[in-house]
């Protein structure tokens, strides 16, 4: 195996000018990982915000004034300044609050005092989930103020005991920003560097690198290196709008980081090698991506967690290296890693790039000669 | 290394794909330092003979020796010596010209000092310094095809194939392009060029014509004339509502295939003693006289003579 120095410069500074000089490449490359980040971020959250709240209640409760400080401070509610209604179903007709807690005749302290506090909760249903977690929100908001004031509710009908770890907000954007780091990136580095490979042949440049005396190790390395930089680069830049901008916790080392994105941008390099070697267009190049990444994404625990997957389907989720990575990097980025955990995933890992590039050594090999 | 005067040695070479044979049973040799040509039409198996001599293909039989080692079999030794200018455009097009010819440079190992030299000598020696920095793209047509010649010759090897270098340029360009093919030759470089044009063929020191696969003719532009017309063509001038019978009737009784050109008729004689019986028969409508055969001619009379065979 012959590998030249400057053979794999000239292929660096050949494949970075190419694309800096390319602006569909610099967007796929950047803005993709971007746009799906600020999507995935901000816009496509499943967590319930600024819920109208109605606390309807005596005007010198203690325990409406606390609920209602604790509803606002949460920032799941937004409070009504409203605390008398002579029909309270009206509130949520006129659409003025989502929810409503009415307190008893007697008021919430007497209520609570019993210990079965028959406190009545109207919610707007339209979209059961999102009402279901609403409820949810005020049982919790009520729980925590009953206890505060001493009061014992345990046996009633506020039994809540919600505990979520690590991501104790329930905050969707840090579960789905460790996600995206792998899927962004597997996604560009698959179809920019499949179609690196494409276009090569598509317009008969291939022929002058396999008429030189570059050898398939040189045109292999040549051709996966460069893209091998961008996707550490992409990793780090979600990553870097997570934490600066949506303000994910970072409990995590950047070495492990590193570790589990050179094992996974390998595995991406690979499969694209893979497909490059079936295609001869850029066109299908790009089939073969979207073909791999539509069930690679599906099955690898991005927005579907593995363990809800049918056993049917879940070996191929154990074929799969996103589902490694996912896991991965949501152990290290925000539990600060289980080492066990993540080594063991990483070996996984690593047999799945060595198998994987082994394949497409083999299949670029014989597809040259 | 070997003295012998063949640097090219091929014998009874055949390329099939499944059941189409691209390249059937030809051999032939090319001598060092001449300008090689290999004429045929699209599709005559030009450019897989050429592959093969590159190692970039395996004859499905047959030998192809370079300096009298098997190609196939030291394709690493081989390939730092030959400079192949294929008929795909293998420039990159959103690259200049130095970063294309630095790219070709590094696939052969120069170092960027040798390349920025060699670069410059070259530029030079094909008269476009000019473009040294414009990005392929922007070039006109024939503008790249002297580039991608550069670019080939970067490395500066001793066996050159050019697989129609002109094809899809102007006649400034190719005259252009023939005088820097020449001057290569003048250098000691052996150029193996691939052509449909005819009349650039006259500037082969020796040429191959190539028909479905198989070699219809070898020589050097001179012998093959002479081997195919013994007598020369004639050209008739005669009045128009002539031509038409005229050519169907020496045509029908064999005596020669005719083409049309400006107010007349060229006749590739087969048969001189009828033809010219039957010139005389017609004496008063036209006049003819011989005309010096073309390889275009040769070339034409090679494919008819075959498909008679």
């Amino acid at each position: 195996m012959k590998i030249r120095r400057v053979t794999l410069q000239g292929f660096f500074k050949k494949e970075f000018t190419q694309i800096v000089r390319d602006p569909k490449m610099l967007f796929a490359i950047f803005f993709i990982p971007l746009i799906q980040t600020v999507m995935f971020g901000l816009a496509l959250t499943s967590e319930v915000k600024n819920v109208e709240l109605a606390v309807l209640a005596k005007p010198n409760s203690r325990v409406a004034r606390d609920i209602r400080a604790r509803a606002q401070a949460s920032g799941w509610f937004k409070v009504l300044p409203v605390s008398q209604e002579k029909d309270p179903a009206s509130l949520i007709e006129s659409r003025r609050a989502e929810a409503v807690l009415i307190a008893p005749k007697e008021g919430f302290e007497k209520a609570l005092e019993r210990g079965n506090a028959p406190i009545q909760l109207l919610v707007n249903a339209i979209n059961a989930q999102r009402a279901q977690q609403v409820n949810g929100y005020v049982q919790q908001i009520v729980a925590e103020v009953a206890a505060e004031r001493g009061y014992n509710v345990s046996a009633g009908l506020i039994q809540l005991d919600q505990r979520v770890l690590f991501n104790h907000n329930l905050d969707t954007t840090s579960y789905m920003i460790p996600a995206l780091m792998v899927m962004s990136t597997f996604i560009v580095l698959l179809v920019v560097c499949g179609m690196a490979i494409a276009k090569e042949k598509e317009t008969g440049t291939m022929e002058k690198l396999i008429a030189s005396p570059c050898t398939v190790e040189e045109i292999m390395l040549g051709k996966t290196l460069p893209y091998f930089v961008i996707g550490l680069a992409i990793v780090g830049l979600v990553l870097f709008v997570g934490v600066a901008w949506f303000g994910i916790p970072f409990r995590g080392n950047l070495l492990l980081v590193g570790v589990n994105a050179a094992l996974f941008a390998l595995s991406a390099l690979a499969v694209a090698l893979i497909i490059s070697t079936v295609v001869s267009t850029q066109q299908q190049a790009m089939m073969g991506s979207m073909l791999y990444l539509l069930p690679g994404i599906l099955l690898s625990g991005v927005f579907f967690p593995v363990a809800n997957i049918p056993p049917v389907f879940r070996w191929m989720c154990y074929l799969n290296p996103m589902m490694y990575s996912v896991v991965n990097f949501r152990a290290v980025i925000l539990k600060g890693g289980d080492v066990a955990l993540f080594w063991g995933n990483c070996f996984w890992l690593a047999v799945i790039c060595v198998v994987l590039c082994a394949l497409a050594y083999k299949n670029f090999k014989s597809t040259l000669n | 290394m070997s003295i012998e005067s063949n640097i090219i040695q091929v014998e009874n070479l055949t390329v099939a794909f499944g059941g189409f044979k691209a390249v059937d049973g030809i051999s032939f040799e090319v001598k060092r330092g001449e300008i090689f040509g290999f004429l045929g039409a699209n599709g005559a198996g030009k450019t897989t003979t050429i592959r093969c001599i590159c190692g970039l293909l395996n004859p499905t039989s047959g030998t192809v020796k370079v300096d009298g080692k098997d190609v196939s079999s030291s394709t690493s030794v081989l390939k730092p010596r030959i400079g192949y200018m294929s008929q795909k455009f293998t420039l990159y097009p959103d690259l200049t010209v130095k970063e294309n010819l630095a790219f070709a440079g590094s696939l052969y190992g120069l170092k960027r000092k040798q390349i920025k030299a060699r670069a410059e000598e070259l530029m030079q020696f094909i008269g476009l310094t000019q473009h040294l920095n414009e990005p392929v793209k922007l070039l006109s047509g024939g503008v790249k095809q002297v580039v991608a010649l550069a670019a080939t010759l970067l490395h500066d090897p001793d066996l050159v194939f050019l697989d129609e270098p002109t094809a899809g340029t102007s006649p400034t360009t190719r005259a252009d392009f023939w005088r820097l093919i020449r001057t290569l030759a003048q250098n000691g470089k052996t150029v193996f060029v691939t052509t449909h044009y005819m009349d650039e063929a006259e500037y082969c020191g020796r040429i191959v014509l190539m028909e479905r696969g198989k070699i219809i003719a070898t020589g050097t532009p001179q012998e093959l004339k002479e081997q195919f017309f013994p007598q020369p063509p004639v050209e008739l001038v005669f009045s128009r509502p002539e031509i038409s019978r005229v050519r169907a009737e020496l045509e029908r009784s064999n005596i020669g295939e005719a083409e049309n050109f400006s107010g007349g008729l060229r006749v590739r004689v087969n048969d001189w003693a009828r033809f010219e019986a039957y010139a005389k028969e017609q004496a008063g409508v036209f006049a003819f006289h011989p005309v010096e055969p073309t390889l275009e001619d040769v070339f034409l009379k090679a494919v008819s003579g075959r498909k008679g065979a």
